[in-house]
């Protein structure tokens, strides 16, 4: 009964159109209060939710990502993706996918990188007389390649998330063939697209301007390069590589590029904090929500219902990731993966699954969700951007999403793609 | 992100004047959050030292930016919703659950802001391993910031009666 109430809360509430963290937090207090245990609880475990020191990495990268938007980091590198890759048919929609490649999700959420990034590059999209559901389908697909590559912070979470026991080099390097994979099944179905609707190509910029564009993107590049090495060779800590990234974005920003001074600077940071805030009061919330399931036995119930009708990993593997696609649909990434995790990483486990496999799954099963037809949460945002009904992107979307879900696929049915890499550097 | 309202009468303008302050301390918060991990690698591999102050201290920071920065994102009206199935209702249902929004916010805030000032004073004369703090500094922000949340809930749900 008092899971059935956790649950039916939360889902009430977040129908009702209050915020994620609020009905996170609301249904825990249902439940504390069903259950007859002190309310004090509540703050305690919502203290506890966000106090883990893994965590501290998540609002540090969000200020980083911040830095980069703002100070021209991130301008330079799609400027760099423009030079390598705008001369290939479906032009910006393959700039879109390759700058998420290169800097990852910048904001800590999938709907606010769209807002970000989709803001950007849609409208020049739609200027250089791309279709608006073509522009809006390719920029809600192209963060899903995001979701694992630094600064994005997903891999940190559910590091957190499944007792921080897992390394997070090891996370970030299962995320680096994914990531490619994505990439390429992308840019693919966009140049297919692009072709059939007889988009113009662009001139190649010449190998000059890829030079010169390079060394501008550089430091950008390095950034990404730093938080992978740092990590790996032990130098810092994810969270200190974090800090790191700030004060190298800081350094770049203003003395090298010399782009953040003054009144920007201050809005970068004010925004960054309100930014970091809300995502950290959802972290914090589902922390006090991950605490009851599990308060309540739900993870081993989980166990032992999957155990009942499925006996080979993969079925069970299979499972989940359709559990977590539908979730996915209405909720943004950071909760599904502090929800999640404690409940599917036990099953996985005692199926002899990877956790590292595991998480990159879970990420990329949960981030398709994003734009799943037809409730996706990202889906609604990019359509906005791109000033479009949601049914109009819909009609187009399919290509895209079927190429992401193929990569899904992919990954869960063979580990060695997401194993292999952490293996070799291990 | 949405941008924070304007304000037009005079307790909506200190209400913002507030909201902008909270997210100046969250903004410090982040601040203090880089400084000190960067310090703690500077420290490592330029003084031969791990100072243990960092950690802790870094705690209390994010503390203090979750707190503050998700007050000024509920003035903001900038936390992450759903709001699809709400968009379909007619505007007077719309205005209900808008109400019902504001009433759980609110209730949120003032439980957080309750229970954390008795976790922040229960913890307040006994000192914080590695750091000359006391141990419950990380719910001061909490208890805070969720009386701010509160806040800006009701000021909000006042607005709202008023277009109404």
């Amino acid at each position: 009964m008092a899971v059935f109430l956790l649950f039916a809360v939360f889902a009430l509430l977040l129908l009702a159109g209050i915020p994620v963290a609020y009905a996170l937090a609301a249904a825990a207090v249902a439940v504390i209060m069903y259950l007859d245990l002190p309310l004090i609880l509540f703050a305690q475990q919502l203290g506890a939710g966000a106090g883990a020191i893994s965590l501290i990495a998540i609002p540090l990268f969000i200020f980083a990502g911040e830095l980069m938007l703002r100070g021209g980091i991130s301008e330079r590198l799609i400027a760099l993706a423009g030079s390598l890759v705008g001369h290939i048919r479906g032009g910006l929609g393959q700039v879109n996918v390759l700058s998420n490649l290169f800097f990852g999700g910048v904001s800590g959420s999938a709907i606010a990188d769209v807002s970000a990034v989709g803001g950007a590059m849609i409208p020049q999209m739609v200027k250089r007389g791309f279709d608006r559901d073509f522009a809006v389908n390719v920029s809600v697909s192209a963060a899903l390649v995001a979701l694992l590559v630094p600064p994005s912070h997903n891999l940190i979470l559910y590091s957190a998330a499944a007792g921080g026991g897992l390394s997070i080099a090891d996370l970030f390097a299962a995320g680096i063939v994914p990531a490619l994979m994505m990439t390429g099944a992308m840019m693919i179905t966009g140049w297919i697209i692009a072709s059939r609707r007889g988009y113009a190509v662009e001139a190649f910029p010449g190998l000059r301007t890829v030079f010169l564009r390079l060394c501008s993107a550089l430091p950008g590049l390095l950034l990404v390069i730093l938080i992978f090495v740092g990590i790996r060779a032990g130098i810092f800590t994810a969270v200190e590589s974090a800090a790191i990234a700030v004060v190298y974005a800081l350094l770049i920003t203003t003395l090298a590029y010399r782009s953040l001074r003054g009144a920007a600077l201050f809005e970068a940071c004010m925004h960054a904090a309100r930014t970091t805030g809300s995502i950290l009061f959802v972290i914090a919330a589902a922390g006090l929500f991950g605490w009851l399931l599990a308060y309540l036995g739900v993870p081993a119930a989980t166990v032992e219902a999957l155990r009942a009708v499925a006996d080979h990993p993969l079925t069970v593997l299979l499972a989940i990731v359709i559990a977590l696609l539908l979730l996915g649909t209405f909720m943004d990434l950071a909760p599904l993966i502090l929800i999640c995790t404690p409940i599917f990483l036990p099953v996985a486990r005692a199926y002899g699954i990877d956790p590292i496999h595991f998480g990159i799954v879970l990420i990329l099963a949960g981030g398709i969700g994003l734009i799943t037809p037809p409730v996706g949460s990202v889906l609604f945002v990019g359509a906005a951007i791109g000033r479009i009904e949601v049914s109009q992107a819909l009609r187009t979307i399919w290509p895209f999403y079927l190429a992401a879900s193929a990569v899904l696929i992919l990954v869960a049915v063979f580990p060695q793609l997401s194993l292999w890499l952490p293996a070799v550097w291990r | 992100m949405n941008t924070p309202p304007i304000a037009t009468d005079a307790l909506s303008r200190q209400i913002a004047r507030l909201a902008l302050l909270a997210t100046g301390a969250a903004a410090l918060g982040l601040i203090g959050m880089v400084a000190a991990q960067a310090w703690q690698v500077l420290a490592r591999y330029a003084l031969n030292a791990s100072p243990s102050w960092t950690e802790p201290l870094t705690l209390v920071c994010l503390s203090t930016t979750l707190a503050f920065g998700a007050a000024a994102g509920v003035h903001a009206r900038s936390h992450f919703s759903f709001p699809l199935l709400v968009l379909l209702l007619p505007p007077p249902w719309q205005r209900v659950l808008a109400r019902i929004a504001g009433l759980v916010i609110a209730a949120i805030g003032l439980l957080l802001a309750w229970y954390a000032s008795q976790l922040a004073w229960d913890g307040l004369f006994i000192p914080m391993a590695g750091a000359p703090l006391p141990q419950s500094a990380a719910f001061i922000p909490l208890a805070l910031g969720g009386a701010l949340m509160a806040l800006f809930a009701l000021a909000q749900l006042r607005s709202t009666e008023e277009k109404a």
